[in-house]
């Protein structure tokens, strides 16, 4: 165990401090659920791939620099720590990719992650259905086989970037008659298809980050298969393991919260109550063992050691302490918390998206059903 | 950046496993526990003979040269198993404090026992078997002992009389007594709740209601899960802690102290949790349950609960101190402005006055204990932070005055003498030299500390 960096990681962070402070937009980008804001941050995108930092720890072939997991956790730190744009590829670059190095062939490989990587192609998630939230694997949407291509007939909904994303992925049902969890397939499809309908919903914060899509006779060729036909589930699964284990949230992203709560407490909340500073102490040292926690589990994934279903455990965390850190800003902020627009707004946004985590990537019960199965050892209830 | 064990340390944490399952199962600390020793010898001597007492002791004293990174899961086992007698203390402190005494030799055999006084609790765990007591800075030997029938039973706590005070050097690898306690205890606590989650998945495979296993109904999986979470995100910080320890870093005391709040947090969690898993079985002596509940219950609040913080907020105030006594850089000086000077005196007086009538005020808490926990290096933050106290406790003061909650004699006495000793102080402060009003603060605040540790010093051999 040692827990200072290494010469080379120091060397590492100092380089991408120095790029993100020459690069990173002075001004905050428009939210990437609004037209022009996604333009924007596709613009930002390519400015990272053009400077190799868009996927540092995907190989140099495919645009990245074949950082070890330890290395994107410092440049996450950076990231957030320069105050750079939110990332519009992340169900691409962070959930998708890594999905496609596991099980995509090498065509695959060549064919999408350059362009994932550079945010050429900007991916959306279709995975839930109407009928299939929680339980995902009741996914009613269809592909059929016809000669070369697959005909995708059904509905997606909640489904993230879809509609300003080029592509989605998701999962269709190949095999109606197989066990629910059998008979699935993961599928890669363009949006600008004939028969694609994207309908954009309007999230609690009235941005349209994600959208309804509706497949009617959508025709793909069979090429565009991720992992082997049937086996979508399991390819989903590995996908959605990495996405609550470590991608998804880094926690860099929570350091940089609770050090703006901090000085949010310095400059506005009232010192002499103890119970807010007991509050944003506890808040403090949960963003810190989420970070250690991470470095923890990162330092196992590199000696050999693969992330199970624990990875449910940080999902639950992350969510949770998000949700608290924004509570306790918006008590410290007080009457100008009931403003949508003003000098403390980004709070009031972090605090509605917060309230999103609990929910998406399977909701936190989903979780703890899944840890009272598989780690716990719990009898099945359903 | 590498954060695991190695294979070492891994092996002899699964070692110390296995020896417990086998040398001290449950029977064996309900034993202890009903035969009112608290302390089993023959385990002591496999524990002993397998070397973990002497973990911590430099080789050259017979020990094993271990580090806290080193002996961090081997708390843990012991927690797990929930071994009963003075073990942390004899490991933790004892062992590595004085192995290079007169005391040391039989320590580190483990044929001489040693526990702890450090907390400033008015009783002392495991007494009654222990040949010597380690306060900070003493040990204490020859006492008498009276029960004081604690929860625990494998914790027995007594008073103590007369015995024979020896000064001697207590740091344990550069750590106080008392946070040594406080880590051991982070990791022993885990592992206590480890098994408490153990025991309750356990009983929720097997125990049947509606012709289920009731660990198949979602709300026992929720439970068992959110006490999981608790647990799981305990561990970082706690090993973190150690290896702060280890490299001695600026940042141990806190680390420790993090570990501890967030290992005792996760073992109360758990408690409730798993005994509410458990149902009336789980209310009943007869359960294994409570045998781990309780000495989780114990342990949570002993090596860190107030008295912890308040050792916690002496050091800070020390570091506070130690930060105003270093000349800022140039940088940092030219932002120093008269204000600031005037509001750093203003404080110190504050300071003095609150620490001299009332114990320890939230301002003089709050302000080091920022500039320390968040790294705050910048003086002028750190005055503005501290003015924005003042108006606070007017706006505070004259709130309570219309509720009638202010006892006017006093206030009187304090607002007095504040105002005269502020005005004297701004007048003083315009003719100082900025380093110098720096350097009698931190003088000030240095006092306030030494004043707390002597105090919490006090307390704790009264």
């Amino acid at each position: 165990m040692d827990l200072r960096e290494t010469a080379e990681e120091s060397a590492f962070r100092l380089e991408a401090r120095s790029w993100l402070e020459a690069n990173v937009p002075q001004e905050p980008l428009p939210s990437f659920d609004t037209a022009e804001g996604f333009a924007r941050h596709r613009e930002w995108e390519r400015k990272l791939y053009a400077g190799r930092w868009s996927a540092v720890s995907w190989p140099e072939q495919y645009g990245g620099r074949g950082a070890d997991y330890i290395k994107w956790l410092i440049f996450e730190e950076e990231y957030y720590r320069a105050g750079a744009p939110g990332r519009v590829n992340q169900n691409g670059i962070f959930l998708l990719g890594p999905t496609i190095m596991e099980v995509g062939t090498d065509a695959q490989k060549s064919r999408f992650l350059p362009t994932m990587a550079s945010s050429e192609i900007v991916w959306g998630q279709a995975w839930s259905e109407p009928n299939a939230g929680s339980d995902l694997a009741g996914i009613k949407s269809k592909a059929t086989r016809d000669g070369d291509d697959w005909i995708l007939n059904g509905q997606k909904i909640w489904a993230s970037r879809a509609v300003w994303a080029d592509w989605c992925f998701g999962i269709f049902r190949t095999d109606p008659e197989a066990e629910r969890h059998r008979g699935l397939t993961f599928i890669l499809c363009p949006l600008d298809l004939p028969g694609i309908t994207v309908r954009p919903i309007a999230q609690l914060d009235g941005d349209t980050g994600f959208a309804e899509i509706f497949f009617d006779d959508v025709r793909v060729p069979v090429e565009n298969t991720l992992g082997e036909v049937n086996k979508g589930w399991n390819v989903a699964m590995a996908t959605a393991g990495f996405e609550r284990g470590v991608s998804l949230r880094s926690p860099a992203r929570f350091s940089e919260a609770v050090n703006r709560l901090v000085a949010l407490w310095k400059r506005l909340g009232d010192k002499s109550d103890t119970a807010l500073s007991d509050a944003v102490t506890d808040v403090w040292m949960q963003a810190e063992g989420y970070r250690l926690h991470t470095y923890q589990t990162v330092t196992g994934m590199l000696e050999g050691r693969p992330i199970g279903a624990e990875a449910s455990l940080n999902k639950i965390f992350w969510s949770e302490m998000d949700v608290r850190i924004h509570e306790i800003a918006l008590q410290i902020i007080g009457p100008e918390a009931e403003r949508m627009e003003g000098p403390l707004e980004r709070w009031v946004d972090g605090f509605l998206f917060s309230l999103s985590g609990p929910i998406y990537a399977g909701t936190n019960e989903i979780q703890r059903n899944i840890i009272a199965d598989r780690v716990l050892q719990l009898p099945k209830g359903m | 950046m590498k954060f695991s064990f190695n294979e070492d340390q891994r092996l002899f944490a699964e070692g110390l496993r296995e020896l417990l399952n086998n040398e001290c199962p449950a029977t064996l600390v309900r034993e202890v526990w009903e035969d009112g020793s608290g302390h089993s010898p023959a385990l002591w001597s496999h524990l002993a003979g397998m070397g973990v007492l002497a973990m911590l002791a430099p080789e050259a004293d017979g020990g094993m040269g271990g580090t806290f990174v080193d002996a961090i899961l081997l708390f843990q086992e012991l927690g797990r198993a929930a071994v009963p007698g003075p073990v942390l203390e004899h490991m933790a402190v004892a062992v590595p404090a004085l192995s290079s005494s007169s005391f040391g030799a039989d320590l580190v055999s483990g044929t001489s026992i040693g526990t702890t006084w450090v907390d400033g609790s008015p009783y002392v765990a495991h007494a009654g078997v222990a040949n010597l007591i380690v306060g900070d800075g003493r040990v204490i030997t020859g006492f008498a002992t009276n029960d004081a029938h604690g929860m625990d039973g494998g914790r027995r706590l007594a008073t103590v009389s007369g015995g024979d005070i020896t000064s001697i050097r207590t740091s344990v690898l550069g750590v106080s007594p008392f946070d040594a306690m406080a880590l051991a205890s982070a990791a022993y606590l885990i592992g206590l709740s480890e098994r408490m989650i153990e025991m309750a998945a356990e009983y929720a495979r097997v125990r049947e209601q509606f012709g289920k296993p009731i660990g198949s109904f979602q709300a026992v999986k929720h439970l068992m899960s959110d006490a999981l979470l608790k647990v799981e995100f305990a561990k970082a910080p706690t090993y973190r802690a150690a290896f702060s320890a280890s490299i001695g870093a600026d940042t141990t005391v806190r680390d420790i102290s993090m570990a501890k709040a967030l290992a005792s947090e996760a073992a109360y969690r758990t408690s409730r949790s798993t005994m509410q898993v458990h149902g009336g079985i789980g209310y009943t002596w007869e359960a294994d349950l409570q045998l781990w509940m309780k000495k989780a219950w114990a342990i949570m609040r002993a090596h860190g609960d107030a008295t912890l913080l308040g050792y916690l907020f002496a050091l800070m105030l020390v570091a506070t101190a130690v930060r105003l006594f270093i000349p800022m850089s140039a940088d940092g000086r030219d932002v120093i402005t008269v204000v600031a000077a005037v509001a750093l005196v203003l404080i110190g007086l504050v300071t003095g006055t609150l620490a001299g009538l009332l114990g320890i005020g939230g301002g003089v808490v709050m302000v080091p204990a920022m500039v320390v926990f968040f790294s705050e290096l910048n003086v002028v933050a750190k005055g503005t932070s501290v003015a924005v106290i003042i108006p606070t406790s007017i706006m505070g003061t004259w709130r309570n005055w219309k509720a009638d909650n202010v006892d006017l004699r006093v206030a009187g006495i304090v607002g007095v003498a504040g105002i005269v000793s502020a005005i004297g102080g701004g007048i003083i402060a315009d003719h100082m030299s900025q380093d110098l009003s720096n350097i009698l603060f931190a003088s000030l605040v240095l006092v306030v500390a030494m004043r707390m540790i002597f105090d919490l010093r006090r307390d704790s051999t009264n």
